[in-house]
């Protein structure tokens, strides 16, 4: 067990590979009433066409990650969710674009709870019956994204960043994709993917490390699991892009995102996570002169947000708002972004505030124990976690954010997306 | 600690070592007065803005990123028959940042009297370039309220459940035609009032020393009030179910349903509502869970919330158009299943432990600490989560049963989507 201290918090994290390849991270917090872990696996909607455990090339309807996740909690004669309850734990799970995650929080009975969450995301259980059973559930979950204008915008911006990409669906995939998902689907897709040293454990709460562990390695080495397989994911680098799309919802003013499709290759490396964060926070944040002006003279208001999503394979910022103006919106917020590096020497103090608004974020996760397990990192990022980034911030200059946002901040990389009234033809 | 400042304004703290932050709050208390709506929501507004002290948005911001970014924001609450502008600021415990800032509280705490008493005003008036955009901005954000259908079919279901007391359920935030009549000196002399009447109630989580802190809340000056408000329940006495329905350009409809629950926060029966609400839609364990989604598919939520100060259950739910009657009575099944003791007892205890986690879990959050001593305030009700669990403990069925035999539908709203 590797012990990583960070005694300026009083925090200590514990990790850990088992012989099966699980990875196991804890972190005890004291005087907190809860534990919640996490198991997450390295399998999201992106991941549809892949080469199976048997070998044999599949090409997976979209939105099958999140229905396998869906179908987990559904055991024979029973489910998971019940066994949580009966033990005073909420549980939940979700998808996103690369992973699935499975999650419970509890004041009591952690042991059995691990147990419970170990054993439940490990047994695949499918049939026909239940599989047609869940379309209707999770046709109306579709629905229901499809019919909030923000998610719609914020999907659809990614969607025209990547449409030659499997995140050119929606995580949850479409009424006709779920439609044509089969238990066989669900049994290859988890055999492939829910192999142990494909997931990886997080547990912080009222805990002892020890103690977890134990229990951890107890519960697996009751199981015989296949060998370890590298998982080949099918995808090539996303090449095409739709500079610009409209479409119409009801709503009451135009809503407009820009987006920033980054290179796919940078995704890895934390400093450019970091950097571009921060020269996101300098350009747009309502510390800016850029915000103040657009916000005065009524081209965004409070709905107005940003954010930067960076994955070992794909990254992007998205930058949106609603606006009655929304050509000027996005003239305005392309014109800052191309001008960015040339300016930044006017922005170091700048930067010093936004470091110290950037830590102090980073103190307020640690308050919360949902918000420190989803930051603990893992081996796409080299296990970085929430208290590494804030030595990492405080290392950061006006020099990285030139050399990062130069290789993000490329005229043909952005794009921009509205959505108009009806009204509004 | 719960100290007077003056007459109705009073400062509570609490300390928790286990936090690495200080939250507080600061709670502006009036009853709602639907005359007012406009003017309050605005307040909190300006409050969020500027102030003479940071007198552009700018350097307010960049105040809280000094403070090492501190979290800043209002919101506008209502409690039965009150109305609450809440002020949420919270700073990193200065232990934990570089240098050991030790000036942080003090600072956060001049910063929030700035908010309050130093608004950013010219002869009498909020600044007027300030409040001309503020007001548009809350107009803009009023008509977009229904581009969140959910959102929008819960506040139709309370506008037409509340007829009768339009101060609980008209829209928090107003009309957009009323802000047209609405002029930045109007809406300074309502901030007077707000200042000289409001109860206030002052908060504060973490690890600090109090007299410092009072001595930082000293300066504030408050004066005393004349009035202490106090909750008001509300009773209904409707007999006759109103249905409505709207249609909507979208692909999902929204059936929501409010019940009349004449049971309250100090009913001999408020815990086995508690529960009733639990096993009917209020968990992932309820009647409506398993059986309008899981059983029947129609729907992916299908949930029920109990207010016990207003003794009113609301049921929402997403769902395909044409099984809006479906659903209607497969809800109405539940509650009859549960009338008739149909309850079983596994999952009994299962919610019982899990209201119980979450109620203690409570504890973790600064945030909802802060909400529920809040409330228990309010009701003058004393907390003691030894007594909470022993009370849910004792419920049984026959109890759980006696609440859903008071349960009476009132209105129905459905938000017809008519896209495929």
């Amino acid at each position: 067990m590797i012990e990583l201290k960070y005694p300026q918090y009083n925090e200590t994290v514990y990790k850990e590979q088992l012989e099966n390849g699980l990875t196991v991270v804890v972190e005890p917090k004291k005087g907190f009433q809860k534990t919640y872990a996490s198991l997450t696996i390295k399998y999201g909607s992106i991941d549809n066409t892949f080469i199976s455990y048997d070998n044999e090339k599949k090409e997976m309807p979209a939105g099958i990650a999140h229905f396998l996740e869906h179908k987990m909690f559904d055991k024979d004669g029973y489910d998971a969710m019940d066994v949580f309850s009966r033990y005073g734990a909420s549980s939940n799970a979700f998808t996103s674009f690369n992973r699935t995650s499975y999650l419970f929080s509890c004041t009591n009975y952690v042991n059995e709870n691990l147990n419970t969450l170990l054993d439940f995301v490990q047994s695949p259980y499918f049939n026909e019956k239940k599989v047609n059973k869940e379309k209707g559930i999770i046709a109306q979950e579709i629905k229901m994204y499809n019919n909030d204008p923000n998610a719609a915008l914020y999907f659809n911006t990614i969607q025209n960043m990547y449409p030659d990409s499997h995140l050119n669906v929606d995580i949850a995939g479409t009424v006709d994709s779920i439609n044509k998902i089969t238990a066989d689907d669900l049994y290859t897709a988890h055999k492939t993917f829910y192999q142990p040293s494909n997931m990886q454990l997080n547990v912080v709460g009222n805990v002892d490390p020890d103690k977890v562990i134990k229990i951890i390695k107890e519960n697996q080495d009751k199981k015989t699991f296949l060998p370890a397989r590298d998982i080949k994911r099918v995808q090539s680098p996303s090449k095409k892009i739709n500079n610009s799309n409209r479409r119409q919802m009801d709503v009451f003013n135009p809503k407009v995102a820009v987006g920033i499709k980054g290179n796919s290759a940078l995704g890895k490396d934390i400093k450019y996570e970091l950097s571009i964060s921060l020269l996101l926070e300098i350009l747009f944040s309502e510390d800016s002169d850029n915000y103040a002006y657009l916000y005065n003279h009524g081209i965004i208001d409070d709905s107005f947000g940003f954010d930067f999503d960076c994955n070992k394979n794909f990254n992007f910022a998205i930058i949106a708002g609603d606006t009655e103006h929304p050509k000027e919106f996005i003239t305005n917020i392309k014109d800052i972004l191309m001008n960015a590096i040339n300016n930044l020497d006017n922005y170091t103090d700048d930067l010093e505030l936004i470091k110290r608004e950037e830590i102090g974020q980073h103190i307020l996760i640690m308050n919360s124990i949902e918000a420190t397990a989803n930051n603990l990192g893992d081996s796409d990022n080299h296990f970085i976690n929430l208290y590494d980034e804030i030595k990492l911030i405080n290392d950061i200059t006006i020099n990285d954010l030139k050399e990062y946002g130069a290789k993000l901040l490329l005229g043909d990389n952005i794009i921009s997306n509205i959505i108009i009234p009806y009204s509004n033809k | 600690m719960k100290k007077y400042i003056s007459n109705g304004v009073s400062l509570n703290t609490i300390h928790d070592d286990k936090f690495k932050t200080i939250t507080i709050t600061c709670d502006l208390i009036e009853p709602l007065n639907i005359n007012n709506f406009e003017k309050r929501a605005l307040l909190a507004e300006l409050f969020e803005t500027n102030n003479a002290d940071y007198q552009t948005q700018t350097k307010l911001a960049r105040q809280l990123s000094k403070m090492y970014g501190a979290s800043f924001g209002t919101n506008l609450l209502r409690y039965g028959n009150l109305s609450v502008i809440r002020i949420n600021l919270s700073i990193p415990n200065p232990e934990f940042i570089p240098g050991n800032s030790s000036s942080l509280l003090k600072d956060a705490i001049q910063f929030l009297n700035s908010i309050l008493m130093h608004p950013l005003t010219s002869n009498s008036a909020f600044d007027n370039d300030t409040f001309n955009l503020q007001k548009s901005n809350m107009q803009k954000y009023i008509s977009s309220v229904a581009d969140d259908k959910q959102y929008y079919a819960s506040i139709k279901l309370k506008e037409y459940y509340y007829q009768d007391d339009i101060n609980r359920g008209k829209f928090l935030f107003g009309d957009v035609d009323q802000y047209d009549k609405i002029n930045s000196s109007d809406e300074y002399k309502y901030y007077q009032d707000v200042i000289k009447n409001n109860n206030i109630r002052i908060s504060v989580l973490g690890k600090f020393d109090d007299e410092k802190l009072i001595s930082y809340i000293n300066e504030f000056n408050f004066s005393d009030r004349d009035e202490i408000y106090k909750i008001d329940c509300f009773k209904h006495n409707k007999n006759t179910v109103e249905y409505i329905t709207e249609n909507t350009n979208a692909t999902q409809s929204n059936l929501n349903m409010a019940y009349n629950l004449p049971i309250y926060y100090d009913s001999s029966d408020f815990f086995a509502a508690l529960l009733f609400n639990a096993i009917f839609g209020g968990s992932s364990q309820s009647k409506l869970f398993k059986n309008v989604r899981e059983k029947y598919s129609m729907a992916y939520y299908a949930n029920s919330m109990f207010n016990s100060l207003n003794g009113v259950l609301m049921v929402n739910s997403g769902i395909d158009a044409n099984n809006a009657e479906k659903v209607q009575s497969i809800v109405n099944e539940q509650l009859v299943s549960i009338q008739n003791k149909d309850i079983n007892l596994d999952i009994l205890n299962s919610i019982k432990s899990e209201m119980i986690t979450a109620k203690r879990s409570i504890l973790d959050n600064p945030r909802q600490s802060l909400e529920q001593s809040f409330v228990n305030s309010l009701l003058n009700k004393k907390w003691n989560f030894e007594k909470w669990r022993k009370n849910i403990e004792s419920i049984n069925v026959d109890q759980i049963a006696n609440v859903a035999k008071k349960v009476q539908l009132q209105t129905v709203f459905l938000l017809k989507g008519d896209k495929k």
